[in-house]
């Protein structure tokens, strides 16, 4: 699982006047984080798609193997969705246009 | 713009796409169904690329199911996407050979087509290529399992 980092607050640095240390100080800066949760690439069942179209466009897209991408698309017909790939949002929204312009149905959620 | 359909049997067992030894795609697609092609990788640019199209959101659903709109990226990666794709096909709408990578690109156009038949496109596409939804759906299921088996060997 990937993890980002989703926010980084910068405080503004005080002021030498501010400080009353005069000269040569170093000035610690304070960071906050935050961790972001992996986003996932749900692929929903739908009945357009053919198992066949599934599972060559999802060897295509994340290069799964045949096994791999069979099974995907057996849990997708059999359960309704799958989640096909998690990471970081912008790859997940990338992955999921790309099904989404094979005409598949998937949707992007945080875990 | 009008290309009426082709005189093509969907129940006919005509192989469109044929695997070559070397990897390629053989084409063997009559001419009036490669023009018929055209027209909808046409009709499709131009919905893609519309402002306000309603192939943004009504026929790919957003990727964010929680927000009413997806944003500019998205927007902007799925327009690129679609614009490839059609570009693709009518680059090459004449070719009798193509790659593996460029029968992908036609695979997208098909299934956007199909998948556009039921959505908000579907009464445009219809109007612009001169067909019943019936027939558009059987011929773009035929192309798409076809190609979808070539591209599976």
């Amino acid at each position: 699982m990937e993890h980002l980092l989703a926010a980084s607050a910068v405080s503004p640095a005080p002021s030498l006047s501010d400080t009353g240390l005069g000269t040569n100080v170093a000035v610690l800066e304070r960071v906050d984080t935050a961790v972001e949760l992996p986003y996932e690439v749900i692929l929903w069942d739908d009945p357009v798609s053919t198992m066949a179209l599934v599972v060559i466009v999802l060897k295509r897209v994340f290069h799964f193997s045949t096994e791999k991408a069979t099974e995907l698309m057996m849990i997708a017909h059999e359960t309704g969705r799958v989640v096909v790939w998690a990471g970081d949002r912008a790859e997940a929204e990338s992955y999921c246009v790309q099904l989404h312009t094979f005409g598949l149905s998937a949707t992007v959620s945080s875990s | 713009m009008s290309s009426a359909l082709p005189d093509i049997d969907p129940e006919e067992d005509t192989k469109i796409f044929v695997p070559l030894p070397e990897g390629n795609l053989l084409v063997v697609m009559p001419p009036l169904l490669r023009t018929w092609l055209c027209a909808l990788a046409r009709a499709l640019d131009a919905a893609a690329t519309a402002e306000q199209g309603p192939m943004s959101l009504n026929l790919f659903g957003p990727v964010n199911p929680e927000l009413d709109q997806d944003d500019v990226v998205v927007v902007l990666q799925r327009q690129m996407a679609v614009d490839a794709a059609t570009a693709e096909v009518l680059d090459n709408s004449t070719a009798t050979e193509i790659t593996i990578d460029q029968g992908f690109d036609w695979l997208r156009v098909i299934q956007l087509g199909l998948r556009a038949v039921s959505g908000p496109l579907g009464d445009q596409l219809i109007l612009e290529l001169d067909v019943t939804s019936e027939l558009l759906a059987s011929v773009l299921s035929m192309l798409s399992f076809d190609l979808c088996e070539a591209l599976s060997l």
